[in-house]
């Protein structure tokens, strides 16, 4: 089993305590970690990053974005990643920060970054430092030189063969030779691919294209075990669309006319009580997931499209769910 | 027999899965008609595992006569015993944005091998008809069709949903459609169909001998 040293910089003590956390961790493959905290609380951060940047280099660096008590001009976790990603280009760099990451950090700054968690948040994200840690280490080792390589990375079904051509960034396209595209990839895959739905879809919106609740889709989850995604940077439950398309209609051959979330309903061993209902109108076959309402923390229901509209401040890039709102009465 | 110009179930599923396939992964169509790439790409797999029948409908937004409205279209194909018994296709549309779903004027394309009361025209065209349960669904309305009233029936050619399509693209002026129309992949997805589903039928016209007008019906 591997073991992957995860260098951790902050100038608060006591979050030393999540190291026996992170190094207790074990998940499935991903192998186990040996965590180094470096408390930097009045201490000069440039000294200590310059006696750091002569050690070997670290599989994972977890930065605190806010480093108030520690000496010198630099403060702020994303200045030392460049420094950092200076030395060592191909190390993910994770920030924690207080509970508020939203308000704490702008767009820009995050994008310093490969993620950006709360501290309040760091035990549920273990998996995906060991995800992201293992990730890079793949693409340091076996860096992609063809869109054939990276939908091998990603381990693509053939349904989603194309799409995933057509979706990927013209950088990703014909940029291999370049030292910023293990960044690059992953930042794609994690943050595009995998966060917005559309050729992927999470488990939430999985069960409701195919007609059914959470509780339902767990009674036919089995039959698709062959879509999930098990490609680079797997941290979270994800399904291709278009695979599962497929086997759903291999499944239910009965009536060719059957959109997704009718002929979901049709899969052996589900009942009515596991079928979806819109939040509007109460009726089934919601066809996709819209937010609630326009307020920041609105949660994503299942809507009808004619009890939805167009999300007004949320865009999805082509070939992605389009990101919409319950109509209010 | 007419029936035979048509290409065999197989093949005709193919050139209407190479459409849809287009479709769903063209940029322009998931950037401009994000609905239709939507509906594309959950059309594909169903209608890939299609036993029998199968069809799609969705719709887009276009420039036609000077007003941007929603156009819907849609095809049916009814496959039994391995022999085409029928297909359907159709374009409706809407008045304008404001009120997309108010339909002004619908033709379908039907190929009915079969007759019914009186001859028909085994390919035609013809105006208005019934709303598909789709169209209904969508909240479209046919008051100003008078859908009842749709004879005669024109005898056509052949229609596939790319043939179908195109007639859109060609003549809607909306700088989107125009740039569909003239890619060298739309282009050559059009070729194939005509190749597929056109070269066919006016060969038969073209052989000694060959179809005449009324050729064209299949008689009660």
């Amino acid at each position: 089993m591997n073991t992957y040293r995860f260098l951790w910089i902050d100038d608060d003590h006591v979050r030393k305590d999540f190291c026996d956390s992170i190094e207790a961790a074990r998940f499935p493959g991903l192998g186990r970690a040996k965590v180094e905290f470096v408390d930097v609380r009045n201490r000069d951060l440039t000294e200590v990053i310059s006696g750091e940047l002569k050690t070997q280099k670290p599989h994972l660096v977890i930065l605190d974005h806010f480093l108030n008590n520690a000496k010198g001009l630099v403060k702020l976790g994303s200045s030392l990643s460049e420094l950092l990603r200076e030395k060592w280009p191909r190390c993910p760099i994770v920030a924690v920060t207080g509970a508020q990451k939203e308000a704490d950090i702008g767009t820009l700054t995050r994008d310093q970054y490969d993620e950006v968690f709360s501290i309040s948040d760091m035990l549920d994200n273990r998996l995906s430092l060991f995800s992201l840690t293992v990730g890079y280490r793949r693409l340091g080792r076996n860096r992609p030189r063809s869109i054939e390589a990276i939908l091998r990375l990603l381990k693509c079904p053939p349904e989603a063969a194309e799409l995933v051509k057509v979706i990927l960034p013209s950088d990703l396209r014909d940029r291999f030779d370049d030292a910023t595209l293990v960044r690059r990839f992953s930042t794609w895959v994690r943050h595009t691919l995998q966060a917005k739905p559309g050729p992927l879809y999470d488990r939430k919106w999985i069960a409701n294209h195919l007609g059914l609740n959470e509780d339902g889709f767990r009674k036919v989850e089995s039959k698709f075990r062959s879509a999930k995604y098990d490609g680079i940077f797997c941290s979270i439950d994800l399904w291709w669309t278009s695979k599962v398309r497929n086997l759903l209609y291999q499944l239910t051959k009965a009536n060719s006319q059957d959109l997704p979330w009718i002929a979901g309903r049709k899969l052996p061993g589900v009942s009515p009580s596991d079928q979806s209902k819109c939040r509007r109108c109460q009726k089934r076959s919601p066809e996709l997931l819209g937010y609630s309402d326009l307020a920041e923390n609105a949660k994503l229901v299942p809507l009808h499209l004619a009890c939805s509209k167009p999300h007004p401040r949320l865009n999805a890039p082509p070939h992605f769910e389009e990101w919409r709102v319950m109509v209010s009465d | 027999m007419l029936r035979t110009c048509l290409p065999s179930p197989r093949i005709y599923q193919k050139h209407e899965l190479a459409t849809l396939n287009f479709l769903r992964t063209s940029p322009t169509v998931a950037t401009n008609f994000s609905m239709l790439a939507r509906d594309a790409e959950y059309a594909y797999f169903r209608i890939k595992n299609a036993q029998a029948g199968y069809g799609f409908e969705s719709w887009l937004e276009a420039d036609l006569d000077g007003t941007r409205r929603r156009i819907f279209f849609g095809g049916k194909v009814d496959v039994e015993n391995g022999l085409h018994t029928g297909s359907s296709y159709y374009l409706a549309f809407g008045k304008n944005l404001q009120t997309p779903e108010a339909l002004i004027r619908k033709i379908h394309f039907d190929f009915q091998p079969q007759a019914g009361q009186s001859d028909k025209p085994v390919f035609h065209m013809q105006y208005a008809g019934q709303l598909s349960r789709t169209l209904r669904d969508c909240g479209c309305t046919d008051q100003s069709l008078q859908p009842k009233e749709s004879k005669p029936r024109i005898p056509f050619i052949p229609v596939s949903l790319a043939l179908l399509l195109d007639i859109i693209f060609v003549e809607s002026l909306d700088g989107n459609c125009s740039r569909l129309h003239n890619s060298s992949e739309w282009c050559d997805l059009v070729k194939s169909n005509e190749t597929a589903f056109l070269d066919p039928f006016f060969d038969r016209m073209k052989s000694p001998g060959g179809l005449r007008m009324r050729h064209w019906y299949a008689r009660a």
